[in-house]
């Protein structure tokens, strides 16, 4: 990546792959180029089969002003190379990106989106730093409200959901003695014991929240972010808004598929504090049993967490670990058949992995039950759920 | 210059067959390929360097029908002269 490649580097690589001495390429570089040069100054065009086409265009002398006197100048005209590649090698070095395709956007997607979008997902494709804890961009209110984890904050506003507290208090910490600590304040709670735990704000908070809610407009893109959920479906929406480079094999998208995506998700957030009230109750008693017996095991963390997602998870964990080889969207065709669903185990993993894209090798990950997400390879429904919500980790990743 | 007159100019100076020279030049496209699909900058001194530009996504309007499209994103392989070619070009 980034890296200057020498004459003396191509003339080895040029070597390995037509076994010929590493002198003999060199000479063979130099000796080309010294050709095409002297055809250029020539005048001529020099057409190369494989590599493109090099042409001499002139540069007019252009005024200008000197910034710092402010005086009018003339720039001179020159003469310079131009380069078009052809089509093949254009081909291989833009074939990150060779699936997209560019869309025509609707009229719903308005300028004023397209900026806010702009706006709250600024760093795409800005190098981020690997780190093994989930980093936090400051540039991004959604991603800190919810990726709370490092410290749990004592909020005054009422964060009414048990998971995204709880979270915090034993998801960054891979210790066994975590798991005792949780164990403890799910136990309190289910006796009523006001702890601060975070069972027990859920239905005071249900009324506040809902409100508000209901008058949020559909297409602002700012306000689904105080509401991290519990619920099933809801917790998917939560992962939109981890901004992450999406891994390469990302697809087309549409402006109008976030914006519509957006208006679900405000919907379903309705919902999500509902149900948790209901679900809770019954989590209670078998995240303790769950805590239990996972006690022992490597990936306790995850294991808890699941409870927040739905009681389907009972069935036994299965894991998997990542290598230099092996990234997610191996894993997903590995066990659901299709690449696509890199995306539910990064979901059910995302308190491990910062970036899907970099994932360090040796991470143990969960793979989440094929029903929990309705991954069904054969189901292109399924299929393009998935799609989409790689997108939106991709967009909302980076800009 | 097309390519088999090239071919034949290096192969000659050289003093080698323009089989011998094709092939090589047909590597030297596979090894530029792969250089800077890995997004490296190819350097040919007092010629110039091979390098590979990201272009984000950006909208776009149709000048015909005045549709508005969103272009994706691209990695472009772009030539820069060396200094030296361009004082041989005046």
């Amino acid at each position: 990546m980034n890296k200057k490649v020498t004459i003396v580097d191509l003339a080895r690589k040029m070597a390995e792959a037509t076994s010929t001495t590493n002198r003999m390429c060199e000479l063979f570089l130099r000796e080309l180029f010294t050709t095409v040069s002297q055809t250029l100054i020539d005048g001529e065009i020099v057409k190369i089969k494989g590599i493109g086409t090099f042409k001499v265009t002139e540069v007019k002398p252009r005024k200008s002003v000197n910034v710092s006197t402010s005086k009018e100048m003339e720039v001179k005209g020159y003469k310079k190379v131009t380069f078009t590649p052809v089509k093949s090698l254009a081909d291989t070095v833009n074939q990150p990106f060779a699936q997209f395709e560019t869309v025509i956007l609707n009229d719903e997607v308005t300028d004023e989106k397209l900026d806010a979008i702009d706006k709250e997902y600024p760093s795409l494709f800005s190098e981020e730093p690997l780190e093994d804890t989930v980093t936090i961009e400051p540039s991004d209110v959604a991603a800190s409200a919810l990726e709370a984890e490092p410290e749990p904050e004592p909020e005054p506003v009422p964060e009414p959901v048990p998971e995204p507290v709880s979270e915090p208090e034993f998801e960054p910490v891979p210790e066994p003695d975590v798991n005792a600590v949780s164990l403890g304040h799910k136990a309190l709670a289910a006796f009523g014991v006001p702890v601060d735990s975070p069972e027990e704000p859920i239905e005071p908070s249900e009324p506040h929240e809902v409100e508000p809610l209901m008058g949020v407009p559909i297409d602002e893109p700012s306000t689904p972010k105080p509401a991290p959920t519990p619920e099933p479906e809801a917790e998917q929406e939560n992962d939109d808004y981890f901004y992450r480079p999406a891994p390469r094999n990302a697809f087309t998208p549409t402006q109008e598929q976030i914006s519509r995506q957006r208006s679900r998700m405000s919907k379903r957030r309705l919902w999500s504090w509902l149900i948790p009230a209901l679900v809770v109750a019954a989590l209670i008693g078998w995240g303790l049993t769950r805590c239990g017996g996972k006690a022992e095991k490597p990936q306790p963390i995850v294991a808890v967490d699941s409870d927040s997602v739905a009681a389907e998870a009972v069935a036994p964990v299965i894991t998997d670990t990542v290598t230099a080889q092996i990234v997610l969207s191996t894993l997903s065709d590995k066990y659901y058949d299709s690449p696509w669903f890199w995306v539910y185990i990064y979901e059910e993993n995302k308190a491990i992995i910062s970036d899907p894209n970099n994932v360090r090798p040796g991470t143990e990950v969960v793979i989440p039950p094929a029903e929990k997400y309705g991954i069904d390879a054969k189901d292109p429904a399924s299929l393009k759920k998935a799609q989409r919500r790689s997108w939106e980790i991709l967009t909302q990743g980076k800009r | 210059m097309d390519n088999k007159k090239l071919v034949r100019t290096v192969a000659a100076n050289l003093g080698r067959t323009t089989e011998d020279v094709s092939k090589l030049l047909d590597a030297f496209a596979g090894v530029l390929g792969s250089c800077c699909g890995d997004m490296d900058t190819v350097v040919i001194p007092s010629f110039g360097a091979f390098e590979p530009q990201k272009r984000d996504e950006r909208v776009m309007y149709h000048p015909s029908s005045g549709h508005r499209m969103l272009v994706p994103p691209k990695v472009l392989l772009t030539f820069k002269m060396s200094r030296v070619l361009k004082s041989k070009l005046k």
